[in-house]
């Protein structure tokens, strides 16, 4: 139980400590800027302003009680949270395969797997991410004129 | 003149019709799926808007958010589940009346008011926002300092109760505005030595990360949505609607205006003028006892109207002083700012043009409401037996290709995520992230100001007040930051006697 307090007390003055190092960071930062010569302002003094409010903000964040009742949380579905993770790292994956593999060959399987982790059956999350797969090609690719990479399929039509 | 007949013959435009068009059926989709809000449809479709003309770009956002302020109604009446926050307020007395069999007449209801309400806000935006913009022009940039003050404190103060974190939310947002060259010296702020950082954030990712992946993760993780109630066949939804014209005329009157009024206080929203409107409504009607019970429509159109109203009310201040009433006028305005085309009272005279197609698409999005409205509500009931789950997905995919089309660059991927993580967080942790996005959008408006003030007055801040109407926004501003400590003294007192 005094361990759950403590998790609860960590997790109530987290935000602020958090808020606190961002205004402390960009003070520091604000220091390395400087003063245009004949003026008294420079790039530095808005940064500084800022990082000075984000303090006063911290100080009063984690001097704000710490709320004796649990909070109403909405309930997690089953395999919630696992599901919510991957779909997290969904973008970092595009981020890393997106040029090696092209769009239409990395988006198709994407789709697949995260619309079976939502619940899907194994052919509708194949044939909707061949669809998405196409439809976002032709839209972005052949209409919109983004340079989508192609990866393998060179031949594809922008 | 010259400029309406300009702004008809490009909203006529075939491209702009079908731009109306399409983004109103995307945000009537959007708007049905509960959890879905009309900030997230508009984030959806700015990259889409990135390709587009001002006007059509414009159009875009206008049409979705206000089919997707009405859509909500629609999951809030047979689900109990409120497509949009701005349904939030009158969703229990919808669904008990859904549940009585009177779902058609309901949404009737809400369709036709939400259409009036969005006329009324248009006609109030279309007189206000000249005559405030004749005033504007012989403002300084002291003024416009102190307003855009007044405009970012408004909006810390009526996001919640934890006004620190509403505070600290607009602070990360300004500080995320000072990132690449400043404005007064070119000197780089922030950049770690990455060249893609040195003309700022991009816009687009940010946007996207902060608003659209947050809500994907918390939908994939809630548990799904239930069975939605069956409306009976034939339902003529907008039978007896004259009557209820006539009958509910001053409720609506009333509704609109605080909606419209409520629209316009930066920081306000859709949903603020929704319960604002329904609060009033409950004081002030004559049939008490009906409330709760499944019986009263009153609330319901009180509400409906407000909301639709409020988001015309939203571009009074974003147009003339660049001030955006709500998170989405802040994209929208952010959109004309890369489009280059600046808001602020200067528009009337450069852009008076765009001016006014905004204002006819208003009218039109309105009036396309009733028939794609009236579509919406027919197929409803197969629309909401989609789990929502599942619509993630090709969402996440959109999110990621709508990064990476801004600047054709990797880059704005990885800024859409990490972007996303900071927004779960900071839903995670009770901070409110529409502060955030008007930092964004106005930090360097403000920073514009205030640099440009302190070097007219070299560095003398008394000046800051010399001038009675930047004295009085200094007031006004220094009485909202102080009402709280006001509140703290009084509640003892009260409590003594």
């Amino acid at each position: 139980m005094a361990e759950y307090a403590v998790l609860q007390l960590i997790r109530h003055r987290l935000p602020g400590l958090v808020v606190g190092l961002l205004g402390a960071g960009a003070i520091w930062g604000a220091r390395s800027f400087p003063t245009p010569p004949g003026q008294l302002y420079g790039p530095a003094m808005f940064p500084t302003a800022i990082g000075t409010g984000l303090i006063l903000c911290a100080v009063a964040i984690a001097m704000r009680q710490a709320p004796t009742t649990p909070p109403l949380v909405e309930a997690d579905a089953p395999g919630g949270r696992r599901a919510a993770l991957i779909y997290a790292m969904a973008p970092a994956l595009v981020l890393v395969m997106f040029e090696m593999v092209g769009w239409p060959l990395l988006c198709a399987p994407l789709v697949a797997g995260l619309l079976m982790l939502a619940g899907a059956r194994l052919m509708t999350a194949i044939l909707v991410g061949f669809c998405i797969s196409v439809f976002t090609w032709v839209v972005f690719a052949m209409v919109l004129r983004v340079p989508l990479p192609r990866g393998p399929l060179f031949f594809l039509p922008y | 003149m010259d400029s309406f007949l300009r702004a008809l013959t490009l909203v006529s435009d075939p491209v702009v019709l079908l731009t109306i068009l399409g983004s109103s059926i995307f945000g009537m989709m959007v708007g049905c799926i509960p959890g879905l809000t009309a900030t997230m449809a508009t984030v959806l479709l700015v990259p889409f808007a990135m390709y587009l003309d001002p006007v059509s770009a414009i159009a875009s956002i206008v049409s979705a958010t206000a089919m997707a302020i009405f859509a909500g109604d629609i999951p809030g009446t047979l689900l109990r589940l409120p497509g949009t926050p701005a349904s939030a307020a009158y969703v229990d007395e919808s669904y008990r009346l859904a549940k009585a069999g009177r779902a058609g007449e309901v949404l009737g209801l809400n369709l036709v008011f939400s259409a009036a309400g969005g006329l009324f806000g248009t006609v109030v935006l279309v007189a206000a926002a000249p005559m405030l913009a004749d005033y504007a022009l012989s403002l300084t940039s002291f003024e416009f300092f102190w307003l855009s003050v007044l405009g970012l404190s408004c909006a810390v103060f009526t996001v919640g109760d934890n006004i620190a974190k509403g505070c600290a939310s607009l602070l990360f947002g300004l500080l995320l505005a000072t990132v690449g060259r400043d404005y007064t010296s070119g000197w780089p702020r922030f950049t770690f030595d990455q060249p893609d950082l040195l003309d700022g954030l991009p816009f687009v990712p940010v946007l996207i990360g902060l608003f659209a992946l947050p809500e994907i993760l918390r939908t994939v993780r809630s548990l799904p949505q239930g069975n939605a109630v069956r409306m009976q066949q034939g339902t003529r939804i907008f039978a007896g609607m004259g009557v209820a014209m006539v009958k509910w005329f001053p409720n609506f009157v009333r509704s609109s205006a605080i909606g419209t009024f409520v629209g316009a206080l930066p920081g306000g929203g859709a949903d603020t003028a929704a319960w604002t409107a329904y609060a009033v409504s409950r004081r002030v009607t004559k049939d008490p006892e009906s409330w709760g019970k499944g019986e009263s429509l009153e609330g319901i159109i009180d509400a409906t109207s407000a909301n639709n109203a409020s988001l015309a009310g939203a571009w009074i201040p974003a147009l003339v002083f660049a001030i955006p009433g709500d998170t989405i006028t802040a994209i929208a305005i952010g959109v004309l700012y890369m489009k280059n085309v600046n808001p602020g009272p200067s528009i009337f005279l450069e852009n008076a043009h765009i001016l006014y197609a905004v204002f006819i698409t208003f009218f039109i999005a309105n009036l396309l409401m009733i028939p794609l409205g009236w579509m919406a509500i027919r197929a409803a009931v197969p629309i909401l037996r989609i789990p929502r789950r599942l619509l993630m997905a090709p969402l996440l995919m959109f999110a990621c290709l709508g990064s990476y089309a801004v600047e054709n660059s990797l880059f704005g991927i990885g800024v859409m995520l990490a972007c996303g993580l900071v927004g779960y967080w900071m839903e995670d942790n009770a901070f409110p992230v529409g502060p955030c996005v008007l930092g964004i959008v106005m930090g360097r408006l403000v920073e514009e100001n205030l640099m440009t003030s302190l070097i007219k007055v070299q560095g003398d801040i008394t000046r800051f007040f010399e001038r009675p109407v930047a004295t009085g926004l200094a007031l006004v501003t220094v009485i909202i930051w102080l009402w709280p400590l006001f509140k703290r003294l009084w509640r003892p007192k009260i409590s003594v006697t």
